[in-house]
């Protein structure tokens, strides 16, 4: 990465986002206290910023609020407090002022492509909606043109064909093919895809992934990708952020965070995840106990029932994300700079 | 298309209710439609034979007034459907409407139409549907619009559930991450995706309405120029004694149609609701 492309306005800033889910249950401890008002904190200040055109991988345990911070970023939800820029302008105003216009911007891939289309609309009403409501094409005709190019484009052959049939006449693949390009018709700045292909058959993940990759460079468009699996995660990625509870523990780049982890969690979560670099034998960290809940996050460091660094000051000293060189963020109090 | 259709028809024919209903309903049709050509008399002609027991030449016999019960039924048949048919539809659309923004667009608007649902839920339709005839005459419209106005709200109810759960769709966010906004939403995919239940209760608002109608009728509020089943039996009330058939007739014909929409309602809701989804991934 040089200096230069640093030094530019992050296509996407995430200022100390929070996004708290109210419950109307109230939560009761293990212990038998009682929580009135639970908030499930899925995500809990979080900062990031991505320079035009990079992708970011973000991984981390189901629940940690992966998808959470996605939708955040599409704004299908509202954040609770903190603050995301769009290329230096600030999201909520740009929905405001131009809703349209700002979703043009950011675009969002979604986990389960079999729910992604309105079962009652065929493929070919799909994409003319959509061109239509964004006033791309003049008419219904150059619409259709386009709608068959773009399926042709995505290797869906004969394309004429694939128009007049609806979402559960195509496979998993096919759909999510279907997804990443009726987002990618609007040139977005930036796409948000939410676990792309856990729902898919192994044999064809590498190709939607290539689709997405390739299809995003082409537009110089910033991409976040969540996943659970960290080998792709690192192969597509130019930086990673590991999540948990709602936070980032550990951010850097891809190759760095994956090969030399600092934060005890990603070193966990690495270790336990076997095909990274089958060379490097490393003994898998056993992590005892479940996540906490969002709804009753632990003081201190989150982290800290799990963590096998833990200390007792963990308990009570909230971590910050420190700077630890080259771009290299760590939430924890054990490990020191440089 | 041909395969949904040639699907439904099979479906249709595997659901009893709805093929006995479907049966009965167009018998009724048919008798509304060729009412001038079935009915033997005009209905309004009074003869001189006053409560003329059945025979060969009025098979259901004659009111106090001397009119031919057989031809007031037969076209009492064409005001039962319009009214019963017309307030379900109303109370259809409102429902419709009502329930798919408040559970659609939740927050403060589901608060504020839940407290409306409430309020009109322990309202007594028929208390009101009197006062509003008492306020405002008889007429055939009147009656109609109050009941579609009152009866909205199972409709309602419906549709909320079945919008805060297509809310939680991909497929509703994924349009929304398109930029459809809420209403082309609501009317795109929320109220398309969630409307089968709706269709299967108001066949049995039509029903219910048919018997308002009638009951307002039987105690003397329907509309007199028209004539319908509810008149028919108020006629018959002072002759029970010597004029059974009368009531006995007007209340078969409600019965029947009653009957007719409660079992086209309730085979539709056993056959649309999990079924219809998957009818072209089946066929
Ligand atoms: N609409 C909601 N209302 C209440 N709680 C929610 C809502 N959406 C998510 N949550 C909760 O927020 C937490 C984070 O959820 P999220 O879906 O963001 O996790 P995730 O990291 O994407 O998990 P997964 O890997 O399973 O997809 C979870 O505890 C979840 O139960
Ligand atoms: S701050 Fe303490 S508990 Fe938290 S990760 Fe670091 S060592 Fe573990
Ligand atoms: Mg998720």
């Amino acid at each position: 990465m040089n200096e230069e492309k640093r030094e530019q306005t992050p296509i996407l800033r995430v200022d100390d986002v929070r996004c708290h889910y109210p419950q109307k249950k109230k939560y009761v401890r293990s212990d038998g206290t009682v929580i009135r008002k639970a908030v499930v904190k899925a995500v809990d200040g979080v900062s990031f910023s991505i320079p035009k055109g990079e992708i970011l991988g973000v991984i981390g345990e189901s629940g940690c609020g992966k998808s959470s911070l996605g939708r955040l970023l599409v704004r299908l939800e509202k954040c609770t407090s903190g603050k995301i820029y769009l290329d230096g302008q600030d999201m909520e105003n740009l929905y405001r002022k131009d809703r349209l216009a700002f979703r043009r911007r950011t675009q969002m891939v979604f986990q389960n492509p079999f729910d992604t289309f309105d079962p009652r609309h065929s493929i070919g009403k799909i994409l003319m909606d959509t061109m239509k409501l964004h006033h791309i094409g003049a008419n219904d005709q150059e619409r259709r043109e386009m709608a068959i190019a773009e399926l042709a484009s995505a290797g869906l052959l004969p394309a004429e064909s694939f128009l007049q049939r609806f979402p559960h006449e195509f496979s998993g693949g096919q759909l999510q093919r279907i997804s990443i390009l009726r987002s990618m018709l609007l040139g977005p700045d930036v796409m948000v895809a939410d676990e792309p292909v856990s729902m898919l058959d192994v044999s064809i993940r590498a190709d939607i992934i290539n689709l997405l990759y390739e299809s995003t460079r082409k537009k110089n468009t910033a991409m976040v990708f969540i996943s659970h699996d960290i080998t792709t995660t690192r192969y597509i990625s130019d930086s990673i952020a590991v999540m948990y509870l709602g936070r980032i523990v550990e951010m850097g780049q891809a190759d760095e965070v994956v090969t030399a982890p600092r934060h005890p969690y990603t070193k966990a979560l690495i270790s336990n995840c076997g095909s990274i670099d089958p060379r490097v034998k490393k003994k898998a960290i056993y992590l005892p106990g479940e996540p906490p809940t969002p709804v009753d996050i632990p003081s201190g460091c989150p982290f800290w029932p799990r963590c096998p660094q833990a200390t007792k000051e963990c308990r009570q000293q909230e971590q910050q994300l420190k700077d630890m060189g080259g771009n290299h963020f760590v939430r924890c109090s054990q490990v020191t700079g440089l | 298309m041909k395969q949904t259709l040639k699907r439904a028809w099979t479906v249709t024919l595997g659901n009893p209710q709805l093929k006995i209903g479907l049966v009965l309903l167009c018998i009724l049709l048919l008798v509304a439609l060729f009412a001038p050509v079935i009915a033997p008399y005009d209905p309004y002609f009074m003869s001189d034979e006053l409560v003329e027991a059945p025979s060969a030449l009025h098979p259901l016999g004659t009111d106090g007034l001397g009119r031919d019960i057989l031809s007031m039924l037969i076209f009492g048949t064409r005001t039962s459907l319009v009214v019963g048919v017309t307030a379900a539809f109303i109370a259809g659309i409102i429902g419709t409407l009502i329930g798919g923004v408040a559970g659609y667009f939740g927050g403060k608007v589901d608060a504020v139409l839940g407290e409306l649902i409430n309020v009109f839920m322990m309202m007594p339709t028929f208390f009101l549907v009197l006062i509003v005839v008492a306020l405002f005459g008889s007429g055939l419209f009147n009656v109609m619009v109050v009941m579609g106005l009152t009866s909205w709200v199972s409709n309602a109810k419906l549709m909320r559930a079945q919008a805060m759960s297509l809310r939680q769709r991909t497929f509703v966010r994924s349009a929304e991450a398109i930029g459809e906004g809420r209403l082309l939403i609501l009317f795109r995919h929320v109220v398309p995706n969630g409307i089968f239940p709706i269709i299967a209760n108001t066949t049995m608002g039509i029903a219910s309405a048919i018997l308002t109608e009638s009951s307002l009728a039987f105690l003397g509020l329907g509309d007199p120029n028209v004539i319908s089943w509810g008149q028919v039996i108020q006629s018959g009330k002072s002759y029970l004694t010597n004029g059974w058939w009368i009531c006995l007739f007007g209340g078969l014909a409600i019965i029947y149609t009653v009957v007719t929409f409660y079992l086209i309602g309730d085979g539709l809701n056993r056959v649309l609701s999990p079924k219809l989804r998957n009818l072209g991934k089946e066929g």
